[in-house]
């Protein structure tokens, strides 16, 4: 849900450029950086590079927002949000690999076991 | 013909160099393409990409290289970038999911393997069997036995690469550690099928664990097969676990204890 909503307002922002100042943009790349932070992208170094990029963003819009650069900060909260959107993508891929590779080794562990077990039952006979 | 064709390469390389896409447009549409090619069915984020990409080209189309452009390139770029992350993120997650699956079903097989309870064994198995291990020479009362479950896919005797890997471990171990004992491979199949159809898939089903034993080295007249349809399902038919259950093969075996 929250991907369409996000993109319904990007091409809000786009269609009326004016002297309103871009809250609710503002508002929307701090959720996405929040999202990206709770995804981890602080333990994955490319996720890591586009969180840096969109905090950066946003404090570069806070800036031009305090000067009255209203259509700037709001490309520029745009160009942050598609970051912190992408460091989030970036971290999920990193923690579903780390997932995997955890099953995959448990597996492996299961199999060398699976083959002991056979070899155990082997020493120790069973009383008829 | 041929002059008016090279001049209209001519005015056309004239054209694309005057608007050539900023790297950010370029890398955007080819990570999109490559992400589309891949996705599943319902990926949101391609569809972000699509419009984002839309959005730059149209701009690139108005103004090339203007601030417009090259704004609305680096949305696309990093918008492709998220879609094929998520693709990938995916087809990663459906590995895992598979491997979880196996997991469990190994996990299965194998606490089967050490849960043995000679008692359970049924009345023809320990009659094949005690006929059996007199052929081969084993003397009852120094026999251990062992019982281990081979589970199959429905209709089929095929047996997977991890089960074989088991059940060459088991005859390397009995030719190497036991090399006196007696096997009885009994088939099963689930419900679903005709009789017929059923008895001649559960001695298939017997039978390829047979012929693998004996590829592995165990010799053959120590392997007896026994194939018993769907006359003996050990869980319900009525569900798709049960029947997972009932598509198998027991291996019962006993060997000479040192």
């Amino acid at each position: 849900m929250k991907p369409i909503y996000t993109l319904i307002l990007s091409l809000t922002a786009v269609a009326c450029a004016s002297e309103r100042p871009p809250a609710v943009e503002m508002m929307q790349t701090r959720q996405a950086i929040g999202y990206a932070e709770q995804s981890g992208a602080q333990d994955d170094a490319l996720a890591q590079r586009h969180l840096d990029r969109a905090i950066d963003g946003l404090v570069e819009a806070q800036l031009l927002l305090a000067d009255g650069e209203y259509d700037e900060a709001r490309l520029v909260l745009e160009r942050a949000t598609v970051d912190a959107d992408l460091a989030q993508a970036r971290a999920e891929l990193a923690a579903t690999r780390r997932r995997a590779a955890e099953a995959s080794a448990r597996l492996s562990r299961l199999r060398r076991h699976a083959a002991q077990t056979i070899v155990a039952r082997r020493d120790a006979p069973t009383k008829e | 013909m041929k002059n008016r064709l090279l001049l209209s390469s001519v005015v056309f390389a004239t054209v694309a160099c005057a608007t050539s896409p900023s790297p950010s447009l370029v890398d955007a549409r080819r990570i999109y393409e490559r992400a589309q090619t891949e996705a599943l069915p319902g990926t949101t984020e391609l569809y972000e990409a699509k419009y984002a990409l839309e959005r730059a080209e149209t701009a690139h189309a108005r103004a090339p290289g203007s601030e417009e452009a090259l704004h609305a390139a680096y949305i696309a770029e990093r918008r492709a970038e998220r879609a094929a992350t998520i693709v990938e993120r995916d087809r990663v997650a459906a590995v895992h999911a598979r491997t979880l699956r196996q997991y469990g079903r190994e996990r299965a097989r194998v606490a089967r393997f050490a849960d043995l309870s000679p008692h359970d064994q049924e009345e023809d198995v320990r009659e094949k069997l005690e006929v059996l291990e007199r052929a081969v020479g084993l003397p009852d009362a120094k026999t251990m036995r062992l019982e281990a479950t081979v589970e199959f896919d429905s209709g089929t005797a095929r047996l997977d690469d991890p089960v074989r890997a088991q059940l060459s471990q088991l005859a390397r171990t009995l030719i190497e550690r036991a090399p006196r004992h007696a096997i009885v491979v009994v088939g099963h199949t689930d419900g679903e099928g005709s009789r017929a159809t059923n008895d001649r898939l559960s001695r298939d089903r017997a039978e390829a664990v047979k012929d693998a034993l004996v590829a592995f080295g165990v010799a053959p007249q120590s392997v007896d097969v026994i194939a018993r349809g769907d006359d003996a399902p050990i869980a319900s038919n009525a569900s798709a676990e049960g029947r997972e259950r009932n598509r198998r093969v027991k291996i019962v075996v006993a060997a000479l204890a040192e």
